[in-house]
């Protein structure tokens, strides 16, 4: 009896934790698959390196600032990002508006946990953030990280898999 | 050849401004202040000590607040009679019995008679000072200097809104439409620029006295070979040149260098909706009303008094300093000391310090803010009230500081710390560790616990 009691509230809390682990990653990727971002430009570096400040959103600090890397790879492809001051923008890669409906398959698999994506980000100043780039607004946070994107390299990436044309290559 | 060169001249200028905004500082609002030295006639090495005042590394917790008003000569300053009478002074002439009571209890007098039988009270010279920056204060118009200086007042008499912006981190547009549409609506727009900003604004008033050690390490010597003299009269010679020789080696162990005194009085500028409101409606656009009125001042926070001995010979290199280095170090320790006494003991001049880290917990706060382990810190985050449109900094929880290592951010003339700090892995130490909950987070502010 007492085992079986045992049992079943080890499978209990096990199916808990799973189911909360689950929720929480779900979360995460609700937030990011809503897209909801702003993009500017930080800083330009050699070879088609771009230093950008992401701004997400999320209930979650900690889904903000993870998902701060798939958003600014998203942001590159899909929204482009305007001149600040002295520094340049750069159009969407993208050279159709409805590509990501179009390359559906694709682009899941590049935006997954893990996925490609990863290859052209890095966060800049080892993830640190300013007070003044943090910030609760009702119950979700507003939160500005930097990054660095590899812009040339993911151009080539995605010329390279046939889901954008080459620069020059015409219609 | 030529294109070459402008090449690589491009290169390194362009990698140069991209590694300048990788290591750009932490963007927060910070309490803005404004340093003034009081400069007395007697200073021994007053070029150095000035020197190393101009040269003072300014304390990056704070927003450097630039008024003209950099030094005063306290000791030119005369007190005109209508402000010690004003302060209670010169009032009530002193004889008999009050007359020795005040002669009694060190009263700094001044008599009226050759026979010394009647004297009034003058204020002590601690008391005098503060009446010499209070009158400073009024007389120099420092709180209006200090507003001009938030709304970047121009030749012509124009304020804008460039340093607010800037130190807040608002859109400028914004700000500057909210003005012209309209003083109320601008008014409520900066709402926390005047209470987080505006209303942080500190100022300082620094004394300085140096005196050398030497005069005083040969008078307690001279004092003590003559005391040995005469009590070991009687006693073997051998037993006199010992003794002797301990006080000379007493003498020379505390002969080098200085010490510094310095006294910092520390005052806020005073800001509230009523002043803010007259400033906008009535003064933001009539340039001569603004310089006359008299509704911006300043109150008094508090003072620290600080001493220095400053008896180190040898540099973190074995090599001696010289005696400018000296002056240097002990003037700029000196003063950093002050500063933290001053955090410590006034809750409205902490300033707040960003998180940079997690696993483990780092910020940048060490030695030079008067850390030395397991101090509380009460961690904030910024949170944006949506009704009120307001910025509010709420606690979200605690940290303590490490009990062991606390980070060496003093100053040390330009050398490498003198003992170069490594953790476990031999990584340079370059913040204090706190320990903490796990909801802290890279971005939130923490600030001592009173």
């Amino acid at each position: 009896m007492k085992k079986s009691i045992f049992s079943v509230v080890i499978i209990f809390i096990f199916f808990n934790c799973t189911a909360f682990g689950q929720r929480g990653k779900n979360k995460a990727d609700k937030d990011t698959y809503e897209w909801r971002y702003e993009i500017e430009v930080n800083g330009v570096g050699t070879q088609g390196n771009y230093q950008l400040k992401v701004w997400s959103y999320s209930k979650n600090p900690e889904t903000a600032i993870e998902q701060a890397k798939k958003n600014a790879v998203h942001g590159v492809i899909f929204k482009g990002f305007p001149a600040k001051e002295r520094l340049r923008g750069q159009k969407a890669l993208a050279q159709s508006p409805t590509l990501e409906e179009e390359k559906e398959d694709y682009f899941k698999e590049f935006f997954s946990d893990g996925g490609r994506f990863q290859k052209f980000v890095t966060l800049t100043l080892n993830g640190a953030i300013d007070p003044s780039d943090r910030v609760k607004i009702g119950k979700e946070y507003k939160i500005g990280v930097i990054v660095s994107v590899d812009v040339a390299g993911l151009r080539n990436d995605l010329e390279g898999a046939g889901i954008i044309k080459p620069l020059g290559s015409g219609f | 050849m030529k294109k070459t060169a402008l090449f690589i001249f491009l290169f390194v200028t362009f990698n140069k401004s991209y590694a300048q905004n990788s290591l750009q500082e932490s963007k927060y609002r910070r309490s803005s202040l404004s340093m003034i030295l009081l400069e007395t006639d007697n200073f021994p090495n007053k070029e150095a000590v000035l020197k190393s005042w101009n040269n003072y590394p300014f304390p990056e917790k704070y927003n450097k607040h630039e008024i003209s008003v950099k030094s005063v000569n306290v000791d030119a300053l005369i007190l005109p009679e209508s402000v010690l009478i004003d302060a209670g002074y010169l009032s009530d002439t002193l004889n008999g019995g009050a007359l020795l009571k005040a002669e009694l209890s060190l009263k700094n007098l001044k008599y009226l008679d050759p026979e010394n039988k009647t004297a009034i009270v003058l204020p002590s010279e601690k008391t005098e000072i503060q009446l010499k920056i209070d009158n400073i204060i009024k007389e120099q118009k420092l709180a209006n200097k200090i507003v001009a200086s938030w709304f970047n007042r121009q030749p012509d008499g124009k304020f804008d809104m460039k340093l607010i912006q800037e130190r807040g981190f608002y859109n400028a547009s914004d700000l500057e439409a909210s003005i012209a549409k309209g003083q109320s609506k601008g008014l409520a727009s900066l709402g926390d620029a005047g209470e987080e900003l505006i209303r942080n604004s500190f100022v300082t008033f620094t004394k300085l006295t140096f005196s050398e050690n030497e005069p005083i390490a040969r008078a307690a010597r001279d004092a003590a070979q003559a005391e040995i003299t005469k009590r070991l009269a009687s006693s073997p010679q051998f037993l006199i040149d010992k003794a002797l020789q301990v006080a000379e080696k007493a003498y020379e162990k505390a002969k080098e260098g200085y010490s510094l005194f310095s006294k910092t009085w520390l005052y806020r500028l005073n800001w509230n909706d009523s002043i803010a409101a007259v400033f906008y409606n009535d003064l933001w656009s009539k340039p001569e009303a603004f310089e006359t009125s008299d509704i911006f001042s300043l109150e008094y926070v508090g003072v620290q008094y600080n001493q220095s001995l400053v008896t180190f010979k040898l540099g973190p290199d074995g090599k001696d300093r010289s005696q400018e280095e000296l002056i240097d170090i002990a003037t700029v320790r000196n003063i950093d000391n002050a500063f933290a006494e001053l955090q410590k003991e006034n809750d409205v001049f902490k300033p707040r310090v960003p998180i940079l880290s997690v696993n483990p917990i780092m910020a940048k706060i060490g030695m030079k803010d008067g850390l030395s382990g397991g101090e509380k810190f009460d961690v904030f985050e910024m949170r944006l009230n949506s009704e009120t449109g307001l910025t509010e900094y709420i606690k979200v929880g605690s940290a303590v500081a490490d009990k062991k290592i606390i980070w060496d951010n003093r100053y040390n003339a330009g050398s490498k710390p003198e003992i170069e700090q490594l953790d476990a892995n031999g990584v340079q130490i370059l913040g204090t560790t706190f320990t903490g909950g796990n909801k802290i987070q890279p971005g939130m502010l923490i600030k001592l616990v009173k």
